[in-house]
């Protein structure tokens, strides 16, 4: 199974507005999944921040590459690959928190599942995705290309 | 004379259409002037990045009260205040350098003049704004205000 099908699985049905990725605790790659399939991506490659408009209307594939492109062209890439030493992991609301490497992904979610009671309780859960070595920036919009996913189609 | 008053008088008019703001090296702010008195705002709070709009409309006073409060809701100002910040650089695009300090704001530019046989000669002009201000939201709204006026008026 492929990231992106592994991720859906993963976060089944759940929605998320926005995710943000870090390198160590900086911010580097903020997403905004809006209404009617548009998308806002805002950048911060150490030097200054920059903000992309595009719209999730031509399939996951092309969403991931338009990122890819973004990630690339703005600097964000140079700075994941320079940083040998630093994490790059993500996070979105409600609680999801995840650690990205060359080889895997690491997913935290917390979850209402309800008991014998049937009274709702918080379950923690953590997957772990592994697949072959790959660049961190395209595991990064391999991602965010799930996020779209759950959110538009 | 006002802080931004004095700042109008040292910012080179009709020239920057963007500026970015940096604590230790860290982009925090970056501004960018467009067309028709539109400005976007990016910012990171250092826990995600965000985007705002503004409309520069003439009312000086207005458009640092909003950029002001919008510092403040969005983070930066606390972060400011809590990191006891003693330093902020910013850069504007052409060639323009600055520091706000406890006491003073420096601002190199370079700036480009013709001699008498036509050549292009460039030369550095560096000023200083004496003031008694610690780096704030206040002070960031009340520079980014200058800039505005100087690009639109």
């Amino acid at each position: 199974m492929d990231i992106i099908k592994e991720l859906v699985y993963i976060l089944n049905t759940k929605r998320y507005k926005d995710i943000t990725f870090y390198l160590d605790t900086v911010p580097i790659l903020t997403i905004f999944f809006d209404k009617d399939r548009k998308i806002r991506v805002f950048v911060n490659n150490m030097k200054e921040l920059r903000g992309y408009n595009i719209e999730f209307d031509g399939g996951v594939d092309t969403f991931i590459m338009d990122i890819d492109n973004i990630v690339m062209s703005s600097g964000v890439n140079g700075l994941i690959e320079n940083s040998k030493d630093s994490k790059v992991s993500f996070r979105s609301e409600p609680f999801l928190y995840g650690e990205v490497s060359k080889d895997g992904i690491v997913i935290e979610v917390d979850d209402v599942d309800y008991n014998d009671e049937n009274e709702p309780v918080m379950i923690h859960k953590k997957y772990e995705i592994k697949f072959d070595a790959e660049p961190l920036g395209l595991t990064v919009s391999r991602i965010a290309g799930a996020f779209a996913y759950l959110q538009y189609m | 004379m006002s802080l931004i008053e004095q700042l109008i008088r040292v910012i080179h008019e009709k020239k920057y259409h963007s500026v970015t703001f940096l604590i230790n090296a860290m982009p925090i702010i970056t501004v960018n002037f467009l067309k028709d008195g539109k400005v976007m705002i990016l910012l990171n709070n250092m826990e995600e990045l965000r985007y705002y709009e503004f409309k520069f409309e003439g009312d000086v006073d207005k458009f640092v009260n909003d950029i002001e409060n919008m510092l403040i809701y969005s983070g930066i100002d606390p972060m400011i205040r809590k990191m006891s910040v003693k330093c902020i650089d910013f850069h504007g695009e052409p060639y323009l350098v600055g520091k706000i300090l406890e006491n003073k704001i420096i601002i190199n530019q370079q700036d480009m003049m013709f001699d008498e046989d036509g050549s292009e000669v460039t030369f550095l002009d560096r000023k200083e704004v004496i003031t008694d201000v610690n780096p704030s939201g206040y002070v960031l709204a009340q520079i980014i205000g200058a800039f505005a006026v100087q690009l639109y008026n």
